[in-house]
């Protein structure tokens, strides 16, 4: 390999490569797949709908334009399944232009019409796309809970993307391989259903060979007047694409190849936008295959794979993740030379996508602390998600899964835990606004933005606020249930075949997305539960205004109409109370207290397929999303006011350091929060004095991540997830106000929730919100 | 216990990340007192356990040599269950750190249960002390001079104030008595952070002109220490 390319002209090309991508403003790859996709079902109508959907892929894969660049090491893109769509990355993006509807048309508006695409032939296809089963189904559920979901009471969506697929078997064996085993398996199998299933999943997986063949016969086509060094590297390029996917990978290069073109499939047969699929854990599916190669030289050749996630100007392929590092069953460490390379690649390139997480736990080795240092302590560098995976394996232990599959889990977009392979968790079904509740509980379900009747739930007094909370709750759960469950089943209507294959379809016989039949080992539906922290401090307060000024309860729903306008002074008062996130027994006990009954609601409800509901703490920006349709809380917190961000403290309310705040983290319940979390840490670089970048990472591990993870006084049951920004609010107005200074490259990356961004591609709104959330005061190490 | 504050901080409490506890309540009455809501605040109650659980989970951020401090107001004006929580401590292991104005006559008990020990030394002169802070010297001035002989790890704070001890007689007493007891002092430089909490309790903060000169203070830190007297700064 190192005849063919250098370290150094891997990295040249790889910068390269991305430069090149980033130019690209136009995405209309997913559009034409769509035509043809379209196309090809009408001619296949007579067949079920899963072969419809495979001869769709194989349509596409026929007919889809191609290219290879001069600067291309591997062949193959996501590109043309992805439309320019993701709101958060778009800079005029506002927090009250979100709709509250997840219009699977929308994604129409987002391509601009050319002299190839008119805008007919735009308007046609989002006409054919409104009459799909698909679409109807789904509308029907959203009209069922417009007025609800119009205020974000809760919200639901259809999950696409969001899952790891298994693709070890793929490299080991070739595609062919995997095709022969299916057509003995149909051979044997008597249920004419997953007989036909099993089929399309055979004929699916012949995309990826067709892309190989096609893609071959341009790097042919380049060869025939290539010279010199490029002429040898297409030489490889089209012996490889010669080889896999059909045939096994035998070295680290065919195996990233025979990766990227099954993943371009995997993507095409749900485009448009199947965000935050995931790799799973790249460094243990690649070391096999590096047979040696050095550590430099396999981080050249993972630049690649990491440019091959960004999509267009601004990398529009979101929440894609890659997880490195962890622990097997008997808690021996599974970090090997390809982890290093990984951690290389990525900081070498700093690229927006795809997410970098590390899973860490007890015996994790020093160097890889020291590795993970540069990335924490090098301004504008992105800094990976960081999982425990001692408590991961708890929880998910926990949750039913298997101790052979638990090396396995790995992250699938910011930070849902799923097993690789396995597990369909539909994990952004749901999402439930608890402040919305509360807030329909005080006025007995009319809104206080609006004064509209959302929902005729019944009316709190203060004393048994709890109480009326809970049942409410319980009301909109089982609605919200059923919509989510709604729009599960009309997504059923789109078939995966593809994807199937490497999520247990061959095992089972059934589709990943089959609403009657399960079809992956391990099924459920995600609820993201927002709003933790306004609750709990809302009861809090409430309880100290009853106690201490029993006279002045009359005056609270006044004041949240009001806006607290004319009764600042019981603002004051409320605001005093004792906030989550301090140390403080009373608050912290009570945010345990809502987690835990929250978390047990959600997990008892059931699904399209009867399996359970996964309560999921995290609110990715959507804190900002729906706390923009929540009125004052009880709390102090004012109309319109951002949420707390997944399971943190309302940004200001924990002023005690980082210390007490970890102290008042350690008492919610961790191990029932099997969808997953989202808690976030801005720390300022300052407080750490080693010398170099490495050393700091060590210094890192022992003030912070060993107090979070590993402390000794809660083994069993402690944090499994957390994200850091190692940056301050000065540093990044400077960066805002002479980005030229301090981000010549024009990128400076950030974290919102599980995914990195560059925070000047971001729009204000969600460049303060990055600022308000390093919330410095709760995150002080010492006085 | 009642507290009126908790809170992480580094090296002004005792060395390393220390959690530190401000107990409420004092028996002496010091004009320039930086921590009055000791005295006139609302106390928070929280138990004995639960302060133990607290340092115990806190166990992994006590870094660079920390530990649990317990400082005021006055901590020995809750000496039961200071003494408690202290015992708790030491048998877990924790390093306990312990800021006292030293008038508790039980003061000694504590002395196998404290890592770190900081008595106040105001004034050697009992008129002058008990005149500005409404209690005798006779007791912290015996605390101090038992600590000297029984704990490893005393030092004595002087908290300096303009017009109360910074005048060379006193200077000269604070050196004849701590000069043959073999201790560290800390000299503490008067200072204005606690002036504005005075206010908010409706209190008159009555210190005027209390800032200590340069020259007097670097006075101080030489002669102490050329007595013998080995001067330390957190």
């Amino acid at each position: 390999m190192e005849k063919v390319y250098s370290p150094a002209e891997l990295d040249e090309r790889a910068r390269r490569l991305f430069e090149e991508e980033r130019k690209i403003d136009n995405l209309m790859g997913w559009f034409l797949s769509r035509e043809i996709a379209f196309d090809a079902a009408v001619s296949a109508s007579h067949r079920p709908p899963a072969g419809q959907a495979a001869l769709s892929l194989l349509e596409i894969a026929r007919k889809l334009p191609l290219s290879l660049s001069e600067n291309a090491v591997f062949a193959g893109t996501q590109r043309d399944a992805f439309a320019r769509s993701y709101a958060l990355i778009n800079p005029a993006f506002r927090v009250e232009s979100f709709s509250g509807y997840c219009d699977p048309t929308a994604v129409y508006d987002d391509i601009a019409p050319d002299a190839d695409i008119s805008e007919e032939r735009i308007e046609a296809m989002r006409q054919k796309t409104k009459q799909s089963k698909f679409v109807r189904e789904l509308s029907e559920t959203y009209t069922d809970c417009a007025d609800e979901t119009s205020e974000v009471l809760y919200f639901v969506e259809q999950v696409t993307g969001h899952v790891i697929p298994d693709f070890r078997p793929a490299l080991k064996m070739g595609t062919k391989k995997l095709a022969n085993d299916l057509n003995e398996r149909i051979g044997k199998e008597y249920d004419p259903i997953k007989k036909a299933n099993l089929s399309s999943m055979q004929t699916a997986l012949q995309a990826a060979e067709i892309f190989a063949g096609r893609y071959r016969a341009i790097a042919e086509e380049q060869l025939s007047s290539a010279s010199g060094a490029r002429k040898v590297q297409l030489e490889l390029l089209v012996r490889t694409l010669g080889k896999v996917p059909a045939n096994s990978a035998e070295n680290l290069f065919e195996a990233i190849q025979s990766f990227i073109l099954l993943w371009q499939c995997m993507c095409i047969e749900q485009a448009p936008n199947p965000f935050a699929f995931s790799v799973g854990n790249a460094d243990r599916i690649f070391e096999p295959y590096r047979n040696g190669l050095p550590r430099e030289t396999a981080a050249g050749l993972l630049k690649h794979f990491l440019a091959f996630f960004n999509v267009g100007d601004r990398s529009w392929a979101i929440s894609q993740n890659v997880i490195a590092g962890g622990r097997g069953t008997d808690g021996n460490d599974l970090t090997s030379i390809t982890t290093y390379a990984l951690l290389d690649a990525y900081f070498e390139m700093n690229l927006p996508q795809p997410i970098l997480s590390v899973k860490l736990h007890q015996n994790t080795p020093d160097e890889l602390y020291r590795q993970l240092g540069k990335f924490w302590f090098s301004p504008g560098m992105l800094t990976p998600s960081l999982f425990n995976d001692d408590a991961l394996f708890d929880a998910l232990s926990r949750a039913g899964i298997d101790r052979h599959d638990l090396p396995d889990a790995a992250i699938a977009g910011c930070q849902e835990p799923l097993i690789m392979g396995k597990d369909n968790g539909n994990t952004t079904n749901s999402w439930l606004n608890l402040p919305k509740v509360l807030e329909l509980t005080l006025t007995g379900g009319k809104s206080l933005l609006t004064g509209k009747v959302l929902n005729g739930l019944p009316k709190a007094q203060l004393k048994s606020i709890r109480k009326t909370f809970y049942r409410n709750l319980k009301t909109v759960t089982k609605r919200m249930v059923k919509a989510a469950n709604g729009a599960s089943r009309a997504l059923s209507n789109l078939k995966t075949p593809f994807l199937s294959v490497f999520m247990g379809g061959c095992n089972t016989g059934y589709d990943l997305r089959d609403a009657d039949n399960q079809g992956t080992k391990y099924n459920g539906s995600g609820c993201l539960i927002h709003g933790l922290s306004v609750i709990s401090d809302s009861f809090i307060a409430i309880d100290e205004l009853l106690k201490t000024r029993p006279e002045d309860a009359p005056r609270l729903l006044p004041a949240l109409k009001n806006n607290w306008i004319g009764y600042e002074d019981l603002r004051e008062f409320l605001k005093s109370a004792s906030k989550y996130g301090n140390g403080e027994l009373k608050a912290d006990k009570e945010a345990a207290a809502v987690a835990s009954k929250v978390a047990r609601l959600v997990r008892k409800q059931k699904n399209y397929l009867g399996n359970n509901f996964r309560p999921d703490f995290s609110s990715p920006t959507t804190h900002l999303l729906y706390g923009y349709w929540v009125g004052a809380t009880p709390d102090g917190r004012a109309c319109r006011d951002m949420l707390g961000y997944g399971i943190d403290p309302l940004y200001g309310e924990a002023k005690s350091g980082l210390g007490l705040r970890l102290l008042s983290n350690f008492r919610l319940p961790f191990r029932k929060f099997c969808g997953g979390y989202a808690s976030h840490l801005g720390i300022d670089p300052k407080e750490f004095k080693a010398e170099t970048l490495e050393d700091k990472g060590l210094e890192f591990r022992n003030k912070i991540i060993n107090t979070l993870f590993f402390n000794p006084a809660h083994k069993g049951h402690t944090p499994f997830y957390v994200y850091f920004n190692i940056t301050t609010a000065q540093a990044l107005r400077k960066v805002l106000s002479n980005p030229k200074e301090y981000a010549p490259s024009g990128v400076y990356i950030m974290r919102i929730h599980g995914t990195f961004v560059n925070f000047l591609d971001l729009s204000p709104q969600i460049q303060e919100d990055i600022i308000a959330r390093l919330d410095p005061a709760s995150t002080k190490l010492g006085g | 216990m009642k507290i009126f504050q908790k809170g992480f901080n580094v090296s002004q409490d005792g060395p390393g990340n220390r959690l530190v506890f401000h107990l409420f309540g004092c028996n002496m009455r010091c004009p320039w007192c930086a921590n009055p809501e000791g005295l006139f605040g609302v106390p928070v109650e929280i138990s004995d356990r639960e302060i133990v659980r607290l340092c115990i989970e806190s166990r992994p951020l006590f870094y660079g040599g920390g530990g649990a401090t317990f400082t005021g107001g006055e901590p020995t004006a809750q000496f039961q269950s200071l003494q408690k929580v202290l015992t708790a401590l030491k048998k877990s292991g924790i390093n306990t750190a312990l800021e006292t104005n030293g008038t508790n006559k039980k003061l000694p008990l504590l002395f196998p249960l404290v890592d770190h020990l900081y008595i106040d030394c105001k004034h050697t002169d009992d008129g002058v002390h008990r005149a500005q802070t409404g209690v005798s010297n006779a007791i912290t001035l015996q605390n101090i001079a038992a600590a000297a002989k029984k704990h490893q790890g005393l030092t004595v704070r002087i908290p300096l104030i303009n017009g109360f001890n910074t005048d060379q007689r006193s200077l000269n007493d604070f050196i004849g008595f701590l000069s043959p007891l073999g201790i560290e002092a800390e000299l503490l430089a008067y200072h204005e952070f606690g002036k504005h909490k005075w206010k908010n309790f409706g209190r008159e903060y009555t210190v005027d002109n209390g800032t200590v000169d340069s020259d007097i203070l670097t006075k101080f830190k030489t002669e102490i220490h050329s007595n013998g007297i080995k001067t330390v700064s957190t």
